[in-house]
């Protein structure tokens, strides 16, 4: 039971937990004290000096936002005094830099203007005292523009507190303090992973969007619609704030949480921020149709539809359905994929259903069955709780952004030891140990990493099989110093009691399991986390692979990649282009049809129907995580372009024309049977 | 048991050092003190040193010569202590490479010790008046720096000799509640300037319930014009040892940090040798002299911030942080150094403690005024004859330390250029005095008789400080003094608060402003605004007493703001925008030619008449002329304000070129 003190705010009694800063014992009790540099979700500050109050009277006014309460205190929140030292701060911010609001982008979403109108600022007693200031627009994502800010230091606390980034920090003295980054780099060289939380807890327009309208901002932020969602990226299903009006995506925000909350502290990445603004080709309004002499034209939704339902059909019939082929991106969700999975086999009896990454979930299946048991994989949360982390072909940086982060987090803040084998330039700069073999060459590496460490449990009771390192680490051109890289991450694994496997692409994009079977070996010498689970996290290509193969849309066999495939091929695709070497393979069919939010320039000369999608952030669906275990359903944060129809409208106008009824014939009805094949079907992924 | 063991230890090592210590016993032969601190050293006494070491190597005369810190008689270096068998100890001062050889060949070869040199004996005797009967040492009361420039600094033997460490034995006799008991009954307050109770900061950290605690020396002085921690530092590191090892057994700390400024060179490595010598002695480390008690130190350099003399900023500094205050509560006391209760006392605090044990509490407190016991150190600079470190008792006058200790004002001299003539002396008037440094104030000479002690001097607008006082005379400006200091505290703000940054920006603004003929009645008001604002709402100490040289020039010389206001002009003659040279022509000599070479942009011509005068356009105000000028003639005077400037009288040449 916490201690309880009682004190006085502005003549009102109030109980509050000892420790408790006279701050937020007013906003408990719903008295309002005007802060700046103060975020709920970052650590005390006392920088700006806006929270300003009297303290019993003393003649020295205190921060609120940083002075605890004592028993029997007296405070008052505002008097003459107290406005007068409030507005004079504001006075003296609006005099120090290039505060104009109008011309700003952040001008109705700006807690420095909002403050300006609340204490009724008018004019500047003060003489303005400007001198210019670098802009960094060095990043893609970022800008920084050192005149706006006003140096509260928001986000160098975000930067380390929630990102444990480290990146931000003050540079300089006195008046000419600014932001910094790393050793005075700029945001474009530094080692920014772009996440923006500093972005995002920025009280001023110095850290802006590069990617957000202008026009769309400026005015209200009352008349902004909030979306309570997440983010379906990368599997990580991280919990996102989304900001619209007139159907304009304004800005993407974290749940940021300092205590409780997911163990990110609601940080989002770069994906996850800023992606969605981003606009990767020609959207698509209208289906299009390419004529005979191979160039598109727009095309009636029913015709379109017709078209391939006519087309579909015929080789149905000529062939059989062993001549269609169904291939999906793992990027959509849990719907369209059971939608496209029942209407491919049950419109056109489809003979072969995948996804775009079936190799990657073969390959993990086929590592699973030769271990002989089924485990699940770790989750992405466990990386935090680890003493020793080793990420092999993996670079997290790309794929999932958001463990990259984790990652930093642990080796800043715990000290944790990094090992890598395979290849990054991201997370280079804080590995420990570093081997980079050459491409493809990483499954020998592990070998002789779980040779060396069984050996070096047994050395002691008997002669075990050793791998020959120094034959191989010579085979491989590296030299007597990896040499003792390697051995110190055996010594460390060896010495570890949480370890950490991070597996990625470059272990599963391969059609030979030989490096992820040692692998898992590896991960399970040091026993399994409960619930027999792996230390083991496999990082997976798109957002939702582990959906579609739960849901069993990635063939379990897979196909003769070599050969060209003829017959007709329905691609349901995400935003993503395509692998390089996919669109020869479709040259020979006698039908292409494509459902996808862009016009897909690889496909221009072999398509021959293009039907428009909505994006993922224009459509409800379920995602399911990383690991296959998780699930949850969304609800589109915007509405479709004017013409593009759903892909439920979409597939459902295709099953009418096959004759097919589908087990749903609601929206609802999809839902629940999703829900159930996720919670019934095989829980164990592999 | 215990208390024998470590008594017996003491006794071992002292024995020990004495063997080696010359003293000033004349048995041990002819000894050299050459003082080679900071100050010594700028005013050459390495180049003294050596060519000590060359004429007693010429002359074939067995000395020792032991380099010693400061004796705070800084207006006096190089100096040096000659003790000769059959002569008390003699202090010179003023030395010179030359005069260094000429003293001992009259000292040793004709048994003359050069007197018009010396600025007295040692020790009581017969032939030579000592110095302690003169007025600059007669007032003072040296417990603090009782050691300072008396024994090798880099030499703990020395140390040890002198009674050092004796402190330390009494301390581990006692227990932690009796050694806060004895500090509060000596009345000890924070030197550093605060004048926070020692013994309350070290009772909250012992009470503290965390471990470990640490315990840290602020060391980072950062005043212009203090040097007293610096002289401590330098000349008697081991009592500040002594003292941080008596203070980490009292709160139960068994690490300490030397937080010390990089500017500081000589003060690191003689800390660092100390440091290593009490180790090797069993002084520093595990089990001190045998006892239970264990400390050690580490010395932590300062990257030459201001800010980080205040207490949350220096332990962010430690911390490999920026160095930024942070609120407080929590106090250090409480959550410190990594978190944890940290104890902060500045270097003269700590150097008082093994006084405090030696002499007893109730000596100490016998000395100073009520509410302020002991000694105080006082660096004094600027305008002032004897410059260097006083320590005297609380409650001794600001008057007596500036006129009887330090001499007053100095007369400026001018030289003649005629063969024979006396320079001729120009006597100046005091001003004010700067105490406390950039965040103090500035006090007139109507409030001299103020008693120095921490509450009197805040009852002034001034504050305590660290103890800098810098002495002013009638050709300083108080708003350029004002400026000056501001400009200080201006660029070494962090940059957190904004009433800091800002607001010192803005109160610049107007002080340049008035110091360039620009002000406005209405700036007065507005800066008296400013700075009662930022005092009540800054964050740290720095910004709370920024505005503090402003608010007490404000209020004593309020007159000269408003000439520089109203009549742009400044009274003292020292705002380079509101003053203009110019040579009388009544005083100025056709024959003389001095100045015109002296300028350094050319800006004398000669007029019709064939005297000088200046052309202002091209003037820069550097006052070579003023300097130029043969005391005899004493032409070129300043002008303020620019408007009554009589008007230029044509060029030599202008008939020729026409």
């Amino acid at each position: 039971m916490e201690k309880k003190v009682n004190l006085k705010i502005d003549e009102r009694e109030i109980v509050v937990d000892e420790g408790t800063t006279i701050l937020d014992a007013a906003q408990q009790n719903g008295i309002r004290i005007p802060t700046l540099c103060h975020h709920p979700c970052l650590s005390n500050w006392g920088g700006c000096r806006l929270c300003v109050v009297e303290a019993d009277g003393a003649p020295r006014l205190v921060a609120s936002c940083v002075m605890p309460v004592r028993e029997g205190m007296g405070v008052v929140t505002s008097n003459d005094r107290i406005i007068e030292a409030r507005r004079t701060i504001l006075e003296f911010m609006f005099a120090e830099r290039n505060h104009y609001c109008m011309f700003c982008a952040q001008s109705g979403d700006c807690e420095l203007q909002s403050l300006a109108y609340e204490m009724q600022m008018d004019h500047l007693t003060v003489s303005s005292s400007y001198q210019a200031f670098p802009v960094d627009i060095t990043s893609e994502y970022m800008a920084i523009d050192h005149n706006r800010c006003v140096l509260c230091g928001r986000c160098i606390r975000g930067c380390q507190e929630i990102a444990g980034a480290y990146v931000l920090n003050f540079q300089n003295r006195g008046p000419d303090s600014l932001i910094g980054l790393d050793l005075n780099e700029e945001r474009g060289e530094s080692t920014c992973y772009s996440c923006g939380v500093c972005m995002q807890v920025c009280p001023t327009g110095a850290i802006y969007n590069r990617y957000r309208t202008h026009y769309a901002v400026k005015g209200h932020t009352k008349d902004w619609e909030t979306v309570d969602s997440f983010c379906p990226q990368c599997g990580l299903l991280c919990p996102t704030l989304h900001f619209v009006k007139d159907n304009n995506l304004l800005k993407i925000e974290g749940k940021l949480s300092l205590n409780g909350g997911s163990p990110d502290l609601g940080q989002l990445c770069y994906k996850g921020r800023f992606e969605p603004f981003k606009t990767i080709g020609t959207r698509l309004l209208q289906p299009r149709v390419r004529r005979k002499d191979g160039t598109w034209a727009e095309e009636t939704w029913q015709n379109a539809l017709d078209l391939v339902a006519e087309k579909l059909g015929t080789i149905r019939d000529t062939y059989s359905g062993k001549a269609i082929f169904g291939l999906a991106s793992s990027r959509c969700s849990n719907e369209e994929l059971v939608l496209f999975r029942d209407i491919m086999s049950g419109g056109w009896a489809s003979g072969y259903i995948d996804t775009l990454d079936g190799d990657h979930m073969r390959t993990i299946s086929r590592a699973m069955e030769d271990v002989g048991k089924t485990f699940k994989e770790a989750s992405w949360k466990s990386i935090l709780e680890s003493d020793f982390i080793l990420a092999v072909g993996a670079d997290p940086y790309k794929s999932q952004p958001l463990i990259s982060s984790l990652i930093h987090r642990c080796v800043m803040e715990k000290g944790v030891k990094l090992a890598i084998i395979g290849k990054t330039d991201f997370m280079r700069p804080w590995t420990s140990l570093y081997l980079s073999p050459r491409n493809g060459k990483e499954p020998l590496f592990i070998k002789a990493l779980l040779e060396e460490v069984i050996a070096s449990a047994k050395e002691s009771s008997r002669e075990v099989e050793r791998a020959d390192v120094p034959g191989l680490l010579k085979g491989e051109g590296l030299n007597w110093e990896d040499r003792g890289t390697f051995y110190d991450m055996v010594r460390i694994f060896a010495k570890s009691y949480n370890p950490i496997i991070i597996a990625g692409e470059a272990l599963t994009g391969t059609d030979d399991p030989s490096g992820l079977i040692p692998l898992i070996k590896l991960a399970l010498f040091k026993g399994l986390l409960p619930e027999n689970t792996l230390r083991l996290i496999i990082l997976k290509p798109e957002g939702n692979s582990a959906g579609a193969w739960r849901l069993g849309l990635s063939s379990r066999k897979g196909i003769n990649g070599k050969d060209k495939w003829r017959g007709g091929l329905m691609l349901l695709g995400g935003e993503e282009t395509l692998s390089s070497d996919l669109p020869d393979r479709f040259s020979g069919l006698d039908f292409l049809g494509v459902m996808s939010p862009y016009f897909p320039e690889t496909l221009a000369d072999k398509a021959h129907v293009i039907i428009p999608k909505p994006l993922w952030i224009e459509e409800d669906g379920t995602y399911t995580s990383l690991d296959g275990i998780e699930f949850s359903y969304r609800e589109k944060v915007l509405n479709p372009p004017e013409g593009v129809k759903g892909s439920w409208q979409t597939m459902v106008a295709l099953a009418d024309r096959t004759k097919f009824r589908p087990d749903f014939k609601t929206w609802k009805e999809l839902r629940k049977k999703v829900e159930k094949e996720m919670e019934l079907g095989p829980f164990l992924m592999y | 048991m215990m208390e024998r063991t470590v008594s017996e230890r003491f006794e071992e090592l002292k024995k020990n050092a004495l063997k080696d210590f010359p003293g000033m016993d004349e048995k041990k032969g002819i000894t050299i003190y050459v003082g080679t601190a900071t100050c010594g050293r700028s005013a050459s006494s390495l180049e003294v040193l050596s060519s000590f070491e060359g004429i007693l190597k010429t002359l074939n005369i067995e000395a020792r010569i032991i380099k010693v810190g400061c004796h705070g008689h800084c207006y006096a270096e190089p100096m040096a202590v000659v003790s000769k068998p059959g002569w008390p100890p003699i202090m010179y001062g003023y030395l010179t490479p030359n005069r260094a050889q000429i003293l001992i060949r009259r000292f040793f070869n004709e048994e003359d010790p050069a007197l018009e040199w010396a600025l007295g004996a040692m020790e009581e005797n017969d032939m030579v008046p000592t110095v302690y009967e003169t007025p600059r040492w007669y007032r003072e009361r040296r417990w603090l720096l009782k050691n300072c420039g008396c024994i090798d600094p880099e030499d703990i033997n020395h140390y040890i000799a002198v009674g050092g460490y004796e402190g330390l034995t009494y301390a581990i006799k006692m227990e932690p509640r009796g050694i806060i008991e004895e500090i509060e009954a000596a009345g000890l307050r924070g030197l550093g300037g605060a004048g926070f109770d020692t013994w309350k900061k070290w009772d909250i950290c012992r009470d503290a319930p965390e471990f470990p605690k640490y315990l840290i020396c602020n060391a980072d002085e950062g005043d212009p014009g203090a040097f007293m921690d610096r002289t401590i530092l330098e000349s008697d590191p081991h009592s500040i040892i002594e003292g941080m090892i008596i203070a980490g057994y009292t709160i139960g700390a068994e690490s300490g940090y030397i937080y010390v400024r990089k500017e500081y060179p000589q003060a690191v490595s003689v800390l660092t040798t100390a440091v290593c010598q009490a180790r090797e002695l069993g002084l520093l480390g595990k089990n001190i002299l045998d006892s239970k008690i264990s400390f050690d130190i580490k010395i932590n350099q300062g990257a030459g911030a201001f800010v980080c003399g205040e207490e949350t900023a220096l332990i962010a500094s430690i911390e490999g942080r920026r160095g930024m205050p942070n609120p407080r509560p929590p106090y250090p006391a409480n959550r410190g150094l990594w978190g944890k209760p940290t104890l902060i006392n500045n270097v003269k605090t700590l150097a008082s403690i093994p006084k405090i044990l030696v002499y007893g509490a109730e000596k100490v407190s016998s000395v100073g005024m009520k509410g302020c016991m002991g000694t105080a150190v006082f660096a004094l600079a600027g305008k002032i004859k004897n410059a260097g470190l006083v320590e005297i008792p609380f409650g001794t006058t600001l008057r007596e330390i500036i006129f009887d200790i330090g001499g007053g004002v100095p007369s400026r001299i001018k030289v003649s250029n005629v063969a024979g003539e006396l320079p001729k002396t120009i006597k100046k008037q005091f001003k004010a005095v700067q105490i406390g440094g950039p965040s103090g104030g500035c006090l007139p000479e109507s409030l001299l008789d103020t008693p120095v002690c921490f509450d009197t001097i805040v009852d002034t607008g001034a504050i305590m400080g660290s103890g800098g006082m810098v002495v002013m005379d009638e050709d300083n400006c108080a708003v350029e003094t004002a400026r000056y200091f501001l400009e200080f505290t201006q660029k070494e703000s962090c940059g957190k608060c904004t009433f800091c940054r800002i607001g010192t920006k803005h109160m610049l603004n107007i002080l340049t402003d008035i110091t360039r003929g620009a002000g406005i009645m209405e700036d007065l008001d507005m800066l008296e605004e400013l700075a009662e604002t930022i005092k009540k709402g800054s964050l740290c100490n720095l910004g709370k007493t920024a505005p503090n040289p402003i608010l007490t020039t404000l209020c004593y010389f309020k007159e000269e703001y408003e000439a520089h206001i109203l009549d742009k002009r400044c009274p003292s003659l020292e705002c380079k925008d509101l003053i203009a040279y110019y040579i009388l022509p009544e005083k100025c000599r056709r024959a003389c030619d001095a100045c015109v070479g002296s300028c350094p942009t050319e800006a004398i011509y000669t007029r019709r008449d064939r005297l000088k005068a200046i052309e202002q356009e091209k003037c820069v105000k550097c006052a070579s002329c003023m300097d130029a000028c043969p005391a005899q003639y004493d032409a070129v005077i300043k002008i303020s304000p620019i408007s009554q400037l009589p008007e230029s009288e044509p060029r030599d040449d202008d008939g020729k070129k026409k």
